[in-house]
């Protein structure tokens, strides 16, 4: 009763609301709100009808079972509405909260420690892996890059240039050292170089 | 001659005045020598400064002295928005790096001398970046490695410091000699070797602009340590004494940055260079990382901040090389804020150096205990090297990023932040490694001189409130990019 009070109540009240409503959305340009179609009317009034008239049942249930001594309810032996109600709600408690309900409770315990073990193995194996193996990676990269860039190969290629330019000087020294007469041979020699540089530089201007 | 002029010769002649004294001195000023560099580099650093309400006004000091007029070659000097950020860090890295020496260097007859090429080296930076004609470019271009040369050959450690100091001088010679032949070029288009004779606008063919540019662009990227062409600095920053290395890493390097800004990119215009950004940022991207992966693989600590300093000028080349307003203002902060940032650690591995006598990082550990305030320094110079915020590195690291994205190359703006995360990693795992975990029992600790110390603070406080205050010298760098975005651009 105080239910259907209630929704009545709630009823009445939308439907006094709905020119306000409607008055707000076109001063506001919003659209209105979607006014239940007879669609969800029908799919949502028989549930609606149910959960109103099952509470009600049990309503009057509790009543007559609060009111009537045990004695009076024993003399109801013969009343098997009663019990058998009893045994429905029985048998719906533990069909919906012991087997759906707990079951999945239980259920989601399960996933959820189930995906914390994943977890853990993915950041700790998998994730804290590749980061380690990253470092390590970038660190013996550097040890190598310093080995073969830095120290065999550029400091590799000064090397070998100042050693071809030591052992051209030696070389160039050898030549220049030794008898008189073959040094001195260098003088007209170098000179002939000169005057043929500036006679076919002279050519060309 | 006005003040501002006056200002500009005190700048660059208190530390030769300087440098002649001591020579003249030698014997006789061994006690005074590290006093009287004190105070030429202040003095200097308070003339750089006293240029800026100058600049400020809208003049641009200047001396000019005919000195070959046949041949149209003077010797001139000008102080513009350009040179100032990189005049006032060479200033005071030269300042902080006296100071440190006071400390650092023992006191022999030969004090003076060192004092006086330390000056010497200082007078090659300031006129290199003061320098309005080409010839006085050069000279003091050549000054900084004449001077910086004999010192590691001299006061460098370890037996191999001649072989060292040879195969620097070498390497950043051939990359002078390619600057040289660009300005020879240069000279002759322009037909004077005035600055502003060339920023007027030259008549170049497209394949001389080519070859000028690449001259200047490898030339400097030696001086800056680019890869491939890095490997002069390793051992020269290893080798040299501390406050010599300080003026390598903190100061000259920036000198190459700023080459590029004073030639190619001030001579030639947006679409002169554009063909040369894809190439500028690809080589800071792979120095960037390289320099990094170099530091990881490193186990000398002084090696370690070395390479840093190759994969931080990465980030310049790539910043330069977006050919952006963001990306290169941020370059440009990134020569001053890595400038206090490397210095900072580079004092920071000295104070370990000088107090553990030893450099391998497998024997160090544990020594925050007994270095709490070294150890305070260093690690606020490896989380602003990392770029963390709110310390200076952050704000150029940003801004050289966003010039980045402001390219067309996603992709090679994604990859340039890979570098960093490498540089986060060297830089925490040094610390990680020095300070923290068990120290080895045989390690002592002897006390340090508070001439060491007090720059290393001093640096670690400037790191943390340029990072919260960056708009002074923002503004400076801002001024400059208007003498090179609003020429030719």
């Amino acid at each position: 009763m105080a239910t259907g009070l209630l929704s009545g109540t709630i009823l009445a009240g939308g439907l006094a609301f709905g020119p306000l409503v409607r008055f707000v959305a076109n001063v506001t340009h919003t659209p209105p709100l979607a006014t239940p179609t007879l669609q969800t009317l029908t799919t949502s009034l028989p549930a609606l009808l149910v959960a109103v008239a099952l509470t009600i049942v049990l309503h009057q249930l509790r009543h007559w079972s609060i009111l009537a001594p045990i004695s009076q309810r024993a003399d109801r032996g013969a009343w098997d509405s009663e019990k058998g109600l009893a045994r429905v709600a029985e048998t719906l408690h533990s069909v919906i909260e012991v087997t759906i309900l707990e079951q999945t409770i239980a259920w989601i315990k399960r996933a959820v420690t189930h995906s914390a073990r994943i977890v853990w193995i993915v950041e700790h194996g998998v994730l804290e892996g590749m980061i380690d193996r990253s470092v390590q990676a970038v660190i013996d990269g550097a040890g190598i890059a310093h080995r073969a860039i830095e120290q065999e190969g550029l400091e590799g290629i000064l090397r070998r240039a100042v050693s071809a330019a030591l052992a051209l000087g030696r070389r160039l020294q050898q030549w220049h050292t030794g008898q008189l007469r073959r040094n001195l041979l260098w003088v007209p020699v170098a000179l002939a170089l000169a005057i043929l540089t500036l006679v076919i530089a002279g050519g060309n201007l | 001659m006005n003040a501002a002029t006056v200002w500009l010769l005190t700048t660059l002649g208190t530390p030769l005045a300087t440098a002649l004294i001591l020579v003249l001195l030698r014997g006789r000023a061994v006690r005074a020598a590290g006093w009287l560099a004190g105070a030429a580099a202040m003095f200097s650093l308070v003339s750089a400064f006293a240029l800026l309400p100058a600049l400020q006004r809208g003049d641009v000091p200047t001396l000019a002295l005919d000195w070959v007029p046949a041949a149209n070659i003077g010797l001139e000097l000008r102080a513009d928005w350009l040179a100032f950020p990189f005049l006032l860090t060479e200033a005071s890295v030269t300042l902080l790096a006296v100071v440190y020496a006071w400390g650092y260097h023992h006191l022999d007859e030969r004090s003076p001398i060192f004092y006086a090429l330390l000056m010497l080296f200082a007078v090659g930076m300031a006129g290199t970046t003061m320098a309005n004609s080409m010839f006085l470019f050069y000279v003091f271009w050549e000054l900084m490695l004449v001077a910086s040369c004999a010192l590691i050959a001299v006061w460098g450690e370890g037996s191999q410091r001649r072989a060292v100091a040879l195969k620097y001088f070498i390497f950043t010679h051939l990359g002078s000699l390619m600057v040289l032949v660009g300005l020879l070029i240069l000279y002759d288009a322009a037909g004077s070797d005035s600055f502003s004779a060339m920023q007027s606008g030259l008549e170049l063919t497209p394949t001389l602009v080519t070859t000028v540019t690449v001259l200047f662009i490898v030339g400097f990227c030696v001086k800056m340590a680019i890869f491939p062409v890095h490997l002069w600095l390793p051992d020269a920053h290893a080798v040299a004494p501390m406050p010599v290395t300080i003026m390598l890493a903190a100061a000259m390097l920036g000198m190459g940055a700023y080459g590029v800004l004073r030639f190619p990119l001030s001579v030639f215009s947006m679409e002169q260079m554009t063909p040369f950004a894809v190439p500028m940022m690809v080589a800071g991207i792979v120095s960037e990382i390289y320099g990094a992966l170099m530091a990881l693989a490193e186990r000398d600590v002084k090696r370690i901040i070395a390479y840093s300093s190759v994969s931080q000028m990465g980030y310049i080349l790539f910043g330069l090389g977006t050919l952006t307003y963001e990306g290169i203002a941020g370059a440009t902060l990134h020569v001053v804020f890595h400038a206090i940032v490397k210095a900072l650690l580079f004092m920071g591995v000295g104070l370990i150096i000088h107090a553990t006598g030893r450099r391998h990082i497998t024997e160090l550990g544990g020594l925050r205990g007994a270095m709490p305030l070294t150890a305070f320094c260093t690690i606020v110079g490896a989380l602003a090297i990392a770029g963390v915020p709110p310390l200076c590195i952050f704000d150029s690291e940003w801004m050289i990023f966003a010039g980045g994205f402001h390219t067309p190359h996603l992709g090679l703006a994604i990859l340039s932040l890979f570098g960093s995360l490498l540089t986060v990693a060297y830089a925490l795992w040094f610390v990680g490694r020095v300070f923290f975990g068990p120290r080895p029992p045989e390690l002592s600790v002897e006390r340090l001189h508070w001439a060491m110390v007090a720059p290393t603070v001093l640096l670690a406080g400037l790191a943390l409130v340029e990072g919260l205050v960056p708009a002074p010298v923002f503004a400076w760098v801002n001024q400059a990019l208007a003498t090179i975005l609003g020429g030719n651009w």
